[in-house]
């Protein structure tokens, strides 16, 4: 196994009641980069990147994580391989508190497992107080520290997004997927937000980041991705993929 | 002085009852139209090896159990990611298969004639000791449960299942086997419906398919909803309420007499129906459901 490639989607093809959403798309994400999906609306963006992650089963064609063939592995045995997204849409657990939600996250817990939770209490109670150590970090890192007590639900949207990452995080994950981690949000928390991604791709992270906001994305990727109708238009380092004229007619043309 | 035993006896096993629907319905989000199903497999189980195979009743209960939660599993695992609405209507389906079962399996089941002789705990005491010595029995496994449910509750497990219920794609996202979890709610929730059905053979000492029906169910989910869905202590609560109130106004029968017998019975379910639908009018989160946001790690939202 090389590490030149982290993941790789090969030919995958997907079809949705007799329109074709991908064809036969190829990506390859090198391991500490950050790498941008773009494309206009409806380009499939969306459905690849959750093929990647294991919620939507290509038709045809292989995902391949460090090496080993994962196109039929359920999307849980995939975070906990270390392949963790986020939702566009913030999936807040929102009855449970911050603090509890990055919890939840916890990989592994002894304190989750039934009927040995009930009574291996001592080992329970001391990977909580690691894991609360571990989400007080990520908390602090994020700026959400202040609102560890308070329930989920009453978090700003931008709050919220920041929520998502938080807790995608607490899986210490090798390939981080964001989709569209701007969308929704104030642009001063946008701000914060890339400002959080960079960091996170400079502790050697892999990043793989859907997004609408191209200035943005152009910005923090190392190399970009650009889907339009469900085929690869160009691929390449940012500054090359925006002089490129196929890209500028097809969707900045249009966006 | 016994019918004092049997309401109290009720009210425990509809207790139990509604703690293993908790279970389900209130921390994990699984809406189980065919609990009774498992009930019957229960007091079925039971009956049929102490009566028929004199097996001892700590044994019968256990297989009772057991076989309830048995029968849930490959249930649980072919139907379970149907996902909400469709998993409930499953159910109700099997919850009317294991009836027609029991009604038709003659030689198993003894079929509409249902079992005689069920013994109570301590029978051999004599009635005036067996009675309160068995409503004990049932007291502590009742608390037991209670326990039982509690620690989950209060557990990382429990933090989880409300996770589920609050996102399951979230979860999954996570990494957590949601569809893992929900069986082993089902399994575990199953178990205690089980149980709960064999102190109900062994208490009334005579069972039959028509006290099996859907109602016990639908019984169930109204005292869950009246203590509060979600709460620790609201379907012990809702157990009573219901219990207390469905025999209270069969004693009341005695004493007023401006309704015939049938239709108190029907004016009965109006006056529940009634107090259900204000109920969720003007306490939407049940009798106990505000503990819940005291804590954190409890859900709010979803009642």
């Amino acid at each position: 196994m090389s590490e030149e490639v982290l993941l790789e989607a090969r030919d995958i093809e997907k079809a949705y009641v007799g329109s074709r959403v991908l064809k036969s798309v190829s990506v390859a994400l090198k391991p500490g980069t950050i790498t941008a999906l773009i494309g206009p609306n409806g380009a499939g963006k969306t459905t690849l990147f959750d093929i990647i992650a294991g919620f939507v089963q290509a038709d045809s064609g292989v995902v391949r994580y460090r090496g080993e063939d994962i196109t039929r592995k359920p999307a849980f045995l995939r975070a906990c391989r270390g392949i963790v997204k986020t939702f566009q849409i913030p999936h807040e657990f929102g009855g449970l508190s911050v603090l509890d939600n990055l919890l939840v996250a916890g990989s592994d817990q002894i304190g989750e497992r039934f009927p040995a939770s009930l009574w291996s209490r001592r080992a329970t109670h001391e990977q909580e107080c690691a894991n609360t150590e571990t989400a007080c970090g990520i908390l602090e890192f994020l700026g959400l520290l202040a609102s560890r007590d308070v329930m989920a639900q009453t978090l700003s949207a931008g709050e919220k997004k920041l929520l998502e990452l938080a807790r995608a995080l607490m899986l210490a994950p090798r390939l981080l997927m964001l989709d569209e981690p701007l969308a929704g949000v104030p642009l001063s928390v946008g701000e914060q937000i890339l400002e959080h991604l960079v960091n996170i791709g400079a502790q050697g992270k892999t990043l793989l980041i859907v997004e609408h906001n191209l200035e943005a994305v152009m910005r923090v990727a190392d190399w970009v991705y650009v889907l339009v109708d469900g085929e690869l238009l160009a691929s390449g380092p940012p500054s090359e993929v925006q002089r490129n004229e196929k890209v500028q007619t097809a969707y900045l043309g249009r966006a | 002085m016994t019918y004092v035993y049997t309401v109290i006896a009720f009210g425990l096993i509809y207790t139990m009852l509604a703690l293993g629907l908790n279970l389900q319905m209130g921390f994990t989000g699984i809406i189980n139209f065919g609990y009774v199903a498992f009930v019957a497999i229960g007091a079925y189980t039971s009956a049929l090896l102490t009566v028929d195979l004199h097996w001892p009743l700590l044994a019968g209960w256990a297989a009772g159990a057991a076989l309830a939660a048995l029968a849930s599993y490959p249930l649980g695992l072919l139907t379970i990611r149907l996902g909400g609405d469709y998993f409930a209507v499953v159910t109700l389906g099997f919850s009317e298969l294991v009836l027609l079962v029991v009604l038709n399996e003659r030689q198993l089941t003894h079929g509409a004639i249902g079992i005689t002789g069920i013994h109570r705990p301590f029978a051999a005491l004599g009635p005036h000791l067996s009675a309160p010595l068995a409503l004990l029995t049932i007291a502590i496994l009742t608390a037991l449960t209670a326990y039982l449910i509690r620690q989950i509750s209060h557990s990382p497990l429990g933090r989880l299942l409300r996770a589920i219920q609050a996102n399951e794609s979230a979860a999954q996202a996570l990494g957590k086997n949601t569809l893992g979890y929900k069986v082993l709610v089902l399994v575990v929730g199953s178990a205690i419906a089980g149980l709960a059905g064999a102190l109900y053979a062994h208490w009334v000492q005579y069972i039959s398919p028509d006290q099996f029906s859907p109602d016990v169910t639908f019984n169930t989910f109204i005292a869950l909803i009246l203590g509060g869905v979600g709460s620790l202590l609201g379907p012990v609560i809702g157990a009573f309420v219901l219990i207390l109130f469905l025999q209270g106004s069969i004693v009341l029968q005695d004493y007023v007499h401006v309704f015939s017998a049938n239709q108190q019975s029907a004016l009965r379910f109006m006056i529940i129906g009634l107090a259900l639908v204000l109920l969720i009018v003007y306490r939407p989160e049940g009798i106990l459901g505000r503990m819940k946001s005291k804590r954190p790690g409890r859900s709010t939202g979803v009642s």
